[in-house]
């Protein structure tokens, strides 16, 4: 491309989301913590390739209070299954879903309600495995997470009426 | 999503010709079943050839180191939930695709493309989990890579990657989207999110930012909630940023890149790039 060092830094929001909470410039509010067992699905790209896991983990100790892990985890996680440009493909779903049986069991032994699953590729994987075999979980994503507990000061919320 | 159990359970059995141990359910896809007809012997050897003919030491090294200790199977989530089927394994993968290619040295006919294909598109995810596990460390999921090339040279690709790739040609995101439909759509959720955020921005275009967001095309399109989401953290923390929508790269999803479309591809990744650094940005964030 004409650069040999790229003039800026690419990173997966969950980094970025990683250096706001730690630089203090988005704070959590205690009391809107999810109360609810979470666990964490962790993509290939940014994890096995790019090793985000520890800030991945930061950001859900931060607002969830009951965080429990899979196993394998981190850069020996099992894929979603909709990786390689298979979660366009429509036809071969249930193909899809059979071929990742292992995940189900993953995720069902953690005993986990939420799967927080920061990547789109991925929650298209882990929802065809979802309604394949009836699993009781829903999945989230990170900016979801973050909205939802993150602290709003005051003067930014809107005026009633 | 919403998947109706009742037609998935297929009935009909595909056996190969080739590998009498390859058994699957028969999945109707017309990217593979209809593109395998117009297939002659010299197209395939030449499409080879411009894939495999120079025989890289890349190549050679990943082919002639293996051992077939199996230790990738393993690895492999596909072999382990389909109770230890051994032609799920890896290596099994690539001894049926690239081995069976370079030892017949492109002279096959279509029966065999069709198994290919449906073993490197459909059966793995590139997710190098077997390349961890691998005692050399083999990069196995390059050779899968390639032979995705050679699929691709023939067209014998299934029907939605192939149709998501010419949208790309077409459009630069995957869904479609026109300039003007982009624009649109991010006044309508910093119209929406200002409701729950006072002053809610949604900046476009903003020269010298410190962080500049490409979103998944099917943001915009299909999950618009994201977009209000990440303008909510970044107005409560302060983030000064920017989306672009001065032309039309900014879809960050890469679908050229699974069926190894080089030329599209690099259209794409040099339009988001070329895009940051116009915008003089310190961060380039990626969507989830």
């Amino acid at each position: 491309m004409g650069y040999k060092e790229i003039p800026f830094e690419v990173m997966h929001p969950g980094e970025f989301y990683y250096e706001l909470l730690v630089s203090g410039r988005l704070k959590i509010d205690p009391a809107k913590k999810i109360k609810e067992p979470v666990t964490l699905h962790d993509p290939c790209n940014v994890i096995r390739r790019a090793g985000a896991a520890e800030k991945f983990r930061y950001i859900v100790e931060q607002t969830c209070e009951d965080f429990r892990e899979m196993y394998p985890n981190r850069e020996h996680n099992f894929c979603c299954n909709a990786g390689g440009g298979l979660s366009s493909l429509v036809q071969w779903y249930s193909h899809e879903a059979r071929g990742n049986r292992v995940k189900a069991e993953q995720i069902m032994a953690t005993g986990a309600k939420i799967v927080i699953v920061p990547c789109h590729n991925c929650t298209t994987g882990i929802k065809s495995i979802i309604n394949y075999y009836k699993l009781p979980v829903k999945t989230m994503f990170f900016d979801e997470l973050l909205v939802n507990t993150m602290y709003i000061p005051e003067e930014m919320l809107p005026e009633e009426g | 999503m919403a998947i109706k159990l009742e037609i998935s359970e297929e009935k009909e059995v595909y056996r190969s010709s080739y590998f009498p141990e390859y058994v699957r359910p028969k999945i109707y896809d017309p990217g593979l079943d209809e593109t395998i007809k117009r297939l002659t012997p010299e197209k395939i050897e030449k499409a080879y050839q411009a894939v495999f003919g120079k025989e890289t030491a890349r190549i050679k090294a990943i082919v002639e180191t293996c051992i077939h200790c199996g230790l990738c199977a393993e690895a492999c989530q596909w072999y382990l939930s389909n109770d230890r089927d051994p032609t799920y394994a890896p290596v099994a993968k690539v001894k049926m695709t690239a081995w069976e290619l370079m030892k017949r040295k492109g002279k096959v006919d279509a029966g065999l493309v069709y198994d290919i294909a449906r073993i490197v598109f459909t059966e793995c995810n590139i997710c190098h989990r077997c390349s961890l596990y691998c005692p050399f460390g083999l990069d196995i999921t390059f050779i899968i890579g390639l032979v995705r090339r050679f699929c691709f040279l023939l067209g014998v690709v299934p029907q939605r990657m192939f149709d998501q790739n010419q949208t790309f040609m077409a459009t630069a995101n995957q869904v479609w989207m026109s300039q003007s439909d982009y624009i649109d759509t991010l006044f309508w959720r910093e119209e929406e999110g200002m409701y729950e955020l006072k002053n809610l921005r949604i900046p476009m275009d903003k020269e010298g930012v410190e962080v500049v967001w490409f979103p998944l095309a099917a943001e915009p399109k299909t999950g618009p909630y994201h977009i209000d989401r990440i303008a909510k953290i970044f107005q409560v923390a302060g983030v000064d940023w920017t989306m672009v929508t001065m032309n039309d790269y900014w879809d960050s999803s890469n679908m050229p890149m699974f069926i190894r479309d080089f030329f599209t591809m690099q259209r794409i990744v040099k339009g988001l790039y070329e895009n940051a650094a116009r915008l003089r940005a310190k961060k380039l964030v990626l969507t989830e």
